[in-house]
């Protein structure tokens, strides 16, 4: 019974929080929160840093949604440039009366 | 129950401290910052006039227009990722730690969030009550640091923006640059359209409404609006100057009277005088709202009395 009472990485330690993700029982030393929840050291890895496939594509993704934020501003500026040349002259003349 | 939230923890700080704090970070901030901000902005304002000067000449092609559409929307996306890097100095020299900036992501972020602005930003002005949230949205967007997850970014942008809205609102009133373009714009285009719309109008009508026109705009952005008349003398003082023959007058009045490029010039004056300011508060602002859940306004203190030691 002892070993579940004991720290995985400090035998010598009393067990203070359980991993919610691989379940080990750890020590204070080897628990630290994140998210509001207390993860040891190689479960809180994975959670940060995320698997290199999902990283890619998140890439690709941002890089799409940007190429679109792009073509947004040129057609923006492509339909104010043929307002501009359509407008009245008496548009670009400030004469309030 | 006592409520023991102080004002500031309720409301945020004054604006008028905030604004005041702003000027002391700019100050205190080593000119490299400032000038980062104006070698990103001031290429788009100079492309901005140059393509309003060419563009209300309407003797160009569709595809010369696309060009010229090309090059500033290019110049508008290396601005929006300047300032993001500005918003990063500024937040380094406020809480002296070196973060690294990993800059593709930033311009990335930057380019995909930013161009939805310019056609949210119009819309929400013209429903009018969401335009200080959305506003504040974009101007935190700018603000923000590039590290965090996407989702959670999304998430702390919406926070901050919805949080302290009076401070908000007061800030964008007095500094936002977006409603002193829409006071010279209101100024510029209504007369014109009244007149078109009734041509037979009375001149005492067209003066009261022109009047009008002019009353709301200085009272919907004052700070900008009295920028913009200081601007608008000094350029005509110095058009006077150089004579009505010069190409640089004729592009700038038409019959004598200041022409719509002469509007643009004297708004990209006054953007690039009141834009660092805001950035500074929104830059501020963040800090403040972080501060409440990391402490980070005393680690910064610590930090500093630590390099000071």
């Amino acid at each position: 019974m002892t070993g579940q009472n004991k720290c995985r990485n400090h035998p010598g330690r009393d067990v203070v929080a359980r991993c919610p993700r691989c379940t080990q029982a750890l020590c204070r030393e080897c628990v630290t929160e994140h998210d509001n929840r207390m993860l040891c050291e190689s479960c809180l890895r994975t959670v940060i840093q995320p698997t290199a496939p999902d990283s890619k594509r998140k890439n690709v993704a941002m890089a799409a949604v940007a190429a679109a934020g792009c073509l947004l501003v040129w057609l923006f500026f492509l339909a104010t440039a043929q307002i501009l040349a359509h407008a009245p002259a008496a548009f670009h003349r400030f004469a309030p009366w | 129950m006592v409520n023991t939230k102080t004002f500031d923890q309720q409301h945020g700080r004054a604006t008028t401290a905030l604004i005041d704090e702003s000027g002391q970070l700019l100050r205190s901030a080593p000119a490299g910052v400032l000038c980062l901000y104006f070698a990103a902005a001031v290429p788009f304002t100079a492309g901005l006039v140059f393509f309003w000067a060419i563009m209300i000449r309407s003797n160009h092609s569709i595809w010369f227009a696309a060009a010229a559409a090309l090059v500033l929307s290019l110049l508008f996306v290396w601005m929006k990722i300047g300032q993001n890097l500005y918003c990063c100095r500024l937040r380094q020299h406020l809480t002296g730690r070196r973060d690294t900036v990993d800059i593709l992501r930033a311009a990335c972020i930057q380019t995909a969030i930013q161009p939805t602005g310019i056609l949210t930003l119009p819309i929400c002005l013209v429903i009018a009550l969401p335009y200080g949230w959305a506003c504040a949205f974009y101007q935190h967007a700018t603000a923000m640091n590039s590290r965090a997850s996407d989702s959670k970014q999304l998430l702390e942008l919406r926070q901050h923006a919805m949080q302290w809205p009076l401070q908000n609102h007061a800030v964008t009133w007095l500094l936002s640059p977006a409603l002193t373009i829409v006071g010279v714009c209101a100024v510029m285009t209504m007369p014109p359209l009244m007149r078109l719309i009734n041509p037979a109008m009375p001149l005492a009508l067209q003066v009261a409404t022109s009047m009008i026109f002019i009353v709301v705009a200085v009272l919907s952005s004052p700070v900008g609006m009295l920028m913009g008349a200081n601007f608008s003398v000094t350029l005509l003082l110095l058009l006077s100057q150089t004579g009505c023959d010069s190409p640089i007058a004729s592009a700038l009045l038409q019959a004598g009277a200041p022409s719509s490029t002469f509007a643009v010039i004297v708004c990209c004056l006054a953007y690039l005088c009141m834009d660092p300011i805001v950035k500074a508060c929104y830059v501020l602002r963040g800090h403040h709202i972080r501060s409440g859940v990391t402490a980070e306004d005393l680690h910064a203190r610590l930090r500093r009395i630590r390099a000071g030691s």
